[in-house]
C-alpha cells in the first residue's frame, strides 16, 4: 500500500519528493509568465507602488502634512491672502516652493499626496481581493464538489440572489450600516465581489472531480475534506490567484467610486478622496495637475493588477 | 424557438419571482439595519413629543417591524410602492418618471458595449499573441482600470469645457429657444445623452471583450474551423461564420455580469452628468434613509437583472442548438 | 495518369527559439487517378503535416521550405472552356502551370489555393467527429461547400444535392435538418465523407479515417470509402498509423519515419517483400489475422524530435541494423527490385517503383530473417548519441 511506503521514507526525502515537482512546475510557470510583457510591466508597476506604500517618505518630496509657502509642520505663520489666492498652485520647481505636480486648494503637494496614498489603495486592493477569495474559493469548491446536491443548489441560488442586487448601491448600504471606515469598505467590497470567483471555481471543481486521480483517491477511501483540500484545491489555487488580482483591481476602482459618492474615510490619504476633493472644491477644469495624477495613479494600480491577473490566467490555462 | 417549452418558462418565472421575494426581504432587513431614519430630517428642535409621535405614526414607524415587513411585501405585490418622505410624492410616480430615462441611457450603452466588445474580442482572439492583439488588449485593460467618473470629467473637459461641443449635464436644454416638438425633444435628448453614453461605453465594452477573446481563441483550434478552411472558405467567413458564431455562446451568459458592471457605471454616470434617472436617487435615497424610494429603486434594478437573465437564457438557446431548456440539461 | 506528383517536399515548423522542426524532408511520391495511396507511420512522423501542406492548411508556424506539389488541376481564372489551362498561362513564367496541365500547388497564393481546396482536394480531418459545426444544420454545411465552389448553383439545387450525398453514405435525407449533436459518431464521420464528396474532388485526403471508431464502424467506413472511389473515380490519400488499415484499402503506399519516406511502392510489394528495417519493425508491432500465434514486438525507443536534425539516417538510433554509414548521412532511395534480382544497389527516382531508404539494401534476406526475432530488437543497445 502507498502508506506503507511512506513510513520507510525519512522526513527529508518525502519532503523533497513532494516539493521537487512543484518547484519545477513553478519554475516553468514563471518562465511562461515572463513571456507576457504586460505581466512583467504589471509586476514592475506594482513593485513601485509597494515601495511607495512601505516607505513613502523616501520617494515623496515632502511629507503628507507639508503645506505650500509654509513648509513642514509645525507651522507658526499663516499664508498671506495673495498666497491663499494662488492655490491650487500649478507645478513649481523651487520658486516660490518645490512641488513638481503643484498643490491642491489647501496647499498640499499633489505628488506627495499621490505617493502617500499608495498604501491605502494597496491595502484596500489586496485585503478586499484576499477576503473575496476567502469567501468565493471555499464556497466554489464546496458547491462544485457536491455538484447537483442540495448544497450546490443552495449555494447557487444564493449566488443568483446576490447577482440580483446591484453591486454599488448594495455596497453603499453595507458601508452605511457599519459606518464609513476603510475596514468596512473592504468588507463591503469583499461581500459583493466573490460571486464570479465562486462560479468559476465551482465549474473547475466540477471537471476536476471527474479526473481519474480524484476517483482513485475516493476508491482508496480518502475523506471528502481530504479530497477537496489535498487533491482539488491545489489545482484551483492558480485560478483563484487570477481572481484575487482581478478583484483587487475592482476593489481599487470601487473604493474610488465610493469616495466620489462621498462614502470614504476622509481622514485617510487616498486617490479617490483627492478626486472627490477636486470635485467638491470645484477645480476639475482649472487644475489639471490635480485632476490627472490621482486618476492615472489609480488607473495604473488597477491596470497592474489586471495585467498580472490576465498573464497568470494564461499560465494556469492548461491549453496551449 | 420551439426549443423552450412552456413548462420550462413557467418554472423559470416562478423561480425568478421567488428570487425577487428573497431579494426584497434582504433589502428590507439591510435598509432597516442602517442607523438613523428619514424622519430625523423632519424633526426640528422646537417640536413637541406629540408632534414627533404624529410624524412617526403617519410614516408607519410605530408599527412592529414584522407588520412593516408584511405591509411592504403585500403592497409590492399590488404595485403599491408607498410614498416618499423626501419627495413627498408617490414612489410609483417617481419611478415611472425616472425609469425610462435610466433605461435609455442603460440600453444604449449596453447595446453599443455588446456590439463593440465581442467584435474587438473576436479580432483579438483570432489574432491572439500578435503584436496587434497585445497592444490593443493592454490598452483596453488600461481603459477598464479607469474610474468612470474620472474619465467622464476628462470627456467633459474636452468636449464641453474646451470646445463646447456637447452639454455636460441634464437631459434637456434648460431654457430652450426652440419649441418642444417630437423632433426637437428627440434631438435635444440625443444631444444631452451623447457624452454620458460616450463616457460609459468608453470603458463598458471591455467587459464583453474580455469574455469573447479567450473563447474565440479556444474555438480557433476546433475541428470545424479547420474544416471550414479546408472547404475553401475565405478567412473572413471562417472567422465570423464558423468561429465567432460559436465563441459568442459564452458571451450571452457573460452578459449578466456585464450588466452588473453597467448598472454600477450608470449610477456613477448619472451622478456626474446630473442625469435625472434612478441612479441619481438610489444613492441619495440611501444616504437620506428614504426607505420607500430606496426599496423601489433596488427592487426595479433587481427586476431588470432578473428579466435580463431570462432574456439571456433565451438568447442562449437560440445561439446554441445543443441546449434544450425544459429537458434536463 | 498521374494526378498528384510531389517532388522533394520539405516542410518546417518555426520554433520560438529560432530552430525549426523538419516535419517533412525531401519527400517524393505520386498518386495516380483512381488509386488509393497510403501514408503510414507512427504519430509525429510528419504524415499529417505532409497531407495538410498540399492545400496550405498548416498551422501558423508551418511553412513549405522547398519542393513542388504538381496537381492535375487549373484554377478557374486560368482555365479555358474545357478546363485546361490557357496557353498564355502556361507560357507565363510567373504562373506555376506546366504544359501537361498540372499546377504547382506549393507556389499558389493563399487566395488561389482556396479555389483548389474542396473543389479538387477534399480533406476528412483526423477529428472528423468534431469537424461538424455544432451551431449549423448538417445539410447547410454541405450546401455551404457546394455554393462556395459553384456559385451559379441555386440554394434549392444545392440542398437537394446535399440530401442526395447524405443518402449515398447511408444517412436518411431528412437528417440534413439535424444538428451534429443529434448524430452518432459513425454518422458524423459519414456526414463528413458526404461533405467531402460535395464538389466532386479528384483527391480525397482521409486523415486517420478509422481512429476513435469501434471495429465494426471502422470496417463500414473503409467500405464506404471504397464504394465512393468506385462511384466517383476519386483518388484517395489515406493517412494512418495503423498498417492493417493500409493492408485493407491501399493500392500503393509510403512508409514515413521522422519526416522522411523510408519505403514506398505497391502495397503487395511492401508487405511481401519488405525492404526496410523500419517497415519490418512496424509490421512486427501489428497483429495480422493470418498469423494467430504471432508475437507482437514493438520497436524500442521513441521517435526523434525532428528539431534541427543532423544528417544521419533518422531511424538509426532505434535500428538494430545500423552501420557506420548510417551516422554520416540519410540513405537515398534504392531500387528494391534491382537489389533483389541482381544484387545491385542502385538509386532510383521512379516514384512508382518499390524503393527503400536503407544502406543495407543488398542484404535484404538477412534483414528479413533477423527482424522476425524479438531478440534482434530488444537486445540492441540503443546508442545515445
Amino acid at each position: 500500500m502507498a502508506t506503507g511506503q511512506g513510513d520507510t521514507e525519512t522526513e527529508g526525502e518525502s519532503y523533497t519528493r513532494r516539493w521537487e515537482p512543484r518547484l519545477e512546475r513553478m519554475k516553468r510557470g514563471w518562465s511562461r509568465y515572463t513571456e507576457h510583457k504586460i505581466g512583467v510591466v504589471g509586476l514592475i508597476i506594482l513593485g513601485i507602488y509597494t515601495l511607495w506604500a512601505i516607505a513613502p517618505s523616501v520617494f515623496a518630496p515632502h511629507s503628507a502634512d507639508w503645506v505650500a509657502y509654509l513648509g513642514e509642520p509645525p507651522v507658526q505663520s499663516r499664508m498671506s491672502a495673495e498666497q491663499v489666492r494662488s492655490l491650487p498652485h500649478p507645478p513649481a520647481f523651487g520658486d516660490p516652493f518645490f512641488a513638481p505636480l503643484g498643490t491642491n486648494a489647501n496647499g498640499k503637494g499633489i505628488l506627495s499626496l499621490v505617493i502617500y496614498s499608495a498604501r491605502n489603495a494597496m491595502y484596500i486592493g489586496l485585503a478586499a481581493g484576499l477576503l473575496s477569495s476567502l469567501v468565493g474559493v471555499p464556497l466554489g469548491l464546496i458547491s462544485g464538489f457536491y455538484g447537483d446536491t442540495w448544497i450546490d443548489e443552495a449555494i447557487q441560488r444564493f449566488v443568483d440572489i446576490m447577482y440580483g442586487l446591484p453591486f454599488l448601491p448594495f455596497l453603499i448600504v453595507l458601508v452605511a450600516i457599519r459606518g464609513i471606515t476603510t475596514t468596512n469598505i473592504i468588507i463591503g467590497i469583499a461581500v459583493t465581489s466573490w460571486l464570479n470567483n465562486c462560479i468559476t471555481i465551482r465549474g473547475e471543481t466540477l471537471s476536476l472531480k471527474e479526473r481519474s486521480y480524484v476517483e482513485s483517491a475516493k476508491v482508496a477511501g480518502a475523506s471528502d475534506t481530504r479530497i477537496i483540500f489535498r487533491h482539488i484545491m491545489p489545482n484551483v489555487l492558480p485560478i483563484s490567484f487570477v481572481f484575487l488580482a482581478q478583484d483587487a483591481a475592482g476593489a481599487v476602482i470601487a473604493q474610488a467610486s465610493l469616495a466620489y459618492l462621498g462614502l470614504a474615510d476622509f481622514t485617510a490619504n487616498s486617490w479617490g478622496i483627492m478626486l472627490e476633493n477636486i470635485k467638491s472644491q470645484g477645480y476639475i477644469f482649472s487644475a489639471w495637475w490635480w485632476l490627472i495624477p490621482p486618476g492615472v495613479a489609480l488607473m495604473l494600480m488597477a491596470a497592474s493588477f489586471y495585467f498580472i491577473g490576465f498573464s497568470m490566467e494564461d499560465v494556469t490555462n492548461p491549453q496551449r | 424557438m420551439t426549443r423552450i417549452s412552456g413548462t420550462y418558462l413557467a418554472k423559470r418565472l416562478v423561480v425568478s419571482y421567488l428570487t425577487l421575494l428573497v431579494i426584497m426581504t434582504l433589502l428590507f432587513v439591510l435598509l432597516r439595519s442602517m442607523p438613523g431614519s428619514f424622519i430625523s430630517s423632519m424633526i426640528t428642535s422646537g417640536m413637541t413629543a406629540e408632534q414627533i409621535e404624529q410624524i412617526r405614526e403617519t410614516w408607519g414607524l410605530n408599527e412592529p417591524l414584522w407588520k412593516q415587513y408584511l405591509d411592504f411585501m403585500i403592497n409590492y405585490q399590488t404595485g403599491n410602492f408607498g410614498r416618499s418622505p423626501t419627495y413627498n410624492a408617490p414612489v410609483a410616480d417617481l419611478m415611472i418618471r425616472r425609469m425610462p430615462r435610466t433605461l435609455i441611457l442603460f440600453g444604449a450603452t449596453f447595446l453599443i458595449g455588446f456590439i463593440i466588445g465581442p467584435l474587438v474580442g473576436m479580432y483579438l482572439g483570432w489574432w491572439r499573441g500578435t503584436k496587434k492583439d497585445k497592444s490593443i488588449f493592454s490598452t483596453s485593460l488600461l481603459l477598464y482600470s479607469m474610474p468612470s467618473f474620472w474619465i467622464s470629467w476628462l470627456f467633459i473637459w474636452v468636449f464641453n469645457y474646451e470646445f463646447n461641443l456637447l452639454p455636460s449635464a441634464y437631459m434637456f436644454t434648460q431654457f430652450p429657444e426652440f419649441q418642444w416638438t417630437a423632433v426637437t425633444v428627440m434631438r435635444d435628448v440625443l444631444y444631452h445623452i451623447a457624452l454620458p453614453i460616450m463616457s460609459l461605453t468608453f470603458i463598458g465594452w471591455v467587459g464583453a471583450m474580455l469574455i469573447m477573446r479567450p473563447t474565440m481563441n479556444q474555438v480557433t483550434d476546433e475541428g470545424y474551423v479547420f474544416l471550414a478552411r479546408a472547404k475553401g472558405l475565405s478567412e473572413r467567413t471562417v472567422m465570423i461564420k464558423h468561429a465567432a458564431r460559436n465563441a459568442l455562446i459564452p458571451v450571452a451568459t457573460g452578459a449578466v455580469v456585464g450588466l452588473a458592471f453597467l448598472i454600477d457605471g450608470s449610477i456613477i454616470i448619472e451622478n456626474v452628468f446630473s442625469w435625472p434617472g434612478m441612479g441619481q436617487i438610489i444613492v441619495s435615497s440611501v444616504l437620506e434613509r428614504d426607505f420607500p424610494v430606496a426599496q423601489a429603486t433596488f427592487f426595479l434594478l433587481a427586476v431588470l437583472v432578473v428579466i435580463m437573465r431570462l432574456l439571456t437564457d433565451i438568447v442562449y438557446t437560440y445561439l446554441d442548438p445543443r441546449i434544450k431548456f425544459g429537458e434536463s440539461e | 495518369m498521374t494526378l498528384l506528383d510531389v517532388n522533394d517536399l520539405s516542410i518546417r515548423y518555426a520554433v520560438d527559439d529560432g530552430s525549426a522542426v523538419h516535419a517533412s524532408d525531401g519527400v517524393d511520391f505520386s498518386v495516380e487517378r483512381g488509386e488509393t495511396y497510403g501514408l503510414v507511420g507512427e504519430s509525429g512522423c510528419g504524415k499529417t503535416t505532409l497531407a495538410k501542406s498540399l492545400v496550405h492548411l498548416l498551422d501558423d508556424n508551418g511553412y513549405i521550405e522547398r519542393g513542388e506539389v504538381w496537381f492535375d488541376t487549373t484554377l478557374p481564372q486560368w482555365a479555358d472552356e474545357n478546363g485546361d489551362p490557357e496557353q498564355s498561362v502556361i507560357d507565363d513564367p510567373d504562373k506555376p502551370v506546366r504544359a501537361d496541365g498540372k499546377t504547382n500547388l506549393a507556389a499558389l497564393s493563399n487566395k488561389q489555393i482556396r479555389d483548389v481546396r474542396w473543389r479538387d482536394i477534399a480533406i476528412i480531418p483526423q477529428s472528423a467527429m468534431n469537424a461538424l459545426n455544432p451551431v449549423y444544420k448538417v445539410g447547410d454545411q454541405i450546401v455551404e461547400a457546394i455554393l462556395r465552389h459553384e456559385p451559379e448553383t441555386t440554394a434549392e439545387a444545392a440542398d437537394d444535392r446535399a440530401r442526395d450525398l447524405l443518402e449515398r453514405v447511408g444517412i436518411e435525407p431528412e437528417r440534413a435538418d439535424d444538428y451534429a449533436h443529434q448524430f452518432s459518431g459513425g454518422m458524423k464521420q459519414r456526414a463528413v465523407i458526404a461533405m467531402a464528396m460535395a464538389c466532386g474532388p479528384d483527391l480525397l485526403i482521409a486523415d486517420e479515417p478509422t481512429t476513435a471508431l469501434d471495429v465494426i464502424i471502422q470496417d463500414r467506413i473503409l467500405e464506404e470509402l471504397e464504394t465512393l472511389q468506385e462511384e466517383f473515380g476519386v483518388s484517395i490519400l489515406v493517412i494512418s498509423h495503423d498498417i492493417s488499415v493500409m493492408a485493407e484499402i491501399c493500392d500503393r503506399m509510403a512508409v514515413m519515419y521522422g519526416g522522411k519516406v523510408m519505403e514506398a511502392g505497391p502495397k503487395e510489394e511492401i508487405f511481401e517483400r519488405t525492404a526496410n528495417p523500419y517497415t519490418l519493425g512496424l509490421k512486427n508491432s501489428f497483429p495480422t489475422i493470418t498469423a494467430t500465434d504471432q508475437e507482437l514486438v514493438s520497436i524500442p525507443g521513441t521517435p526523434p524530435t525532428l528539431r534541427d536534425p543532423d544528417d544521419g539516417c533518422r531511424f538509426r538510433d532505434r535500428c538494430p541494423f545500423a552501420v557506420e554509414e548510417c551516422h554520416a548521412s540519410h540513405p537515398p532511395m534504392y531500387d528494391v527490385e534491382a537489389a533483389e534480382s541482381t544484387g545491385r544497389v542502385t538509386e532510383t527516382t521512379d516514384d512508382r517503383a518499390h524503393r527503400s531508404a536503407c544502406y543495407r539494401i543488398g542484404e535484404l534476406d538477412r534483414l528479413r530473417t533477423d527482424a522476425v526475432n524479438e531478440s534482434t530488437w530488444t537486445d540492441q543497445t540503443i546508442e545515445s548519441r
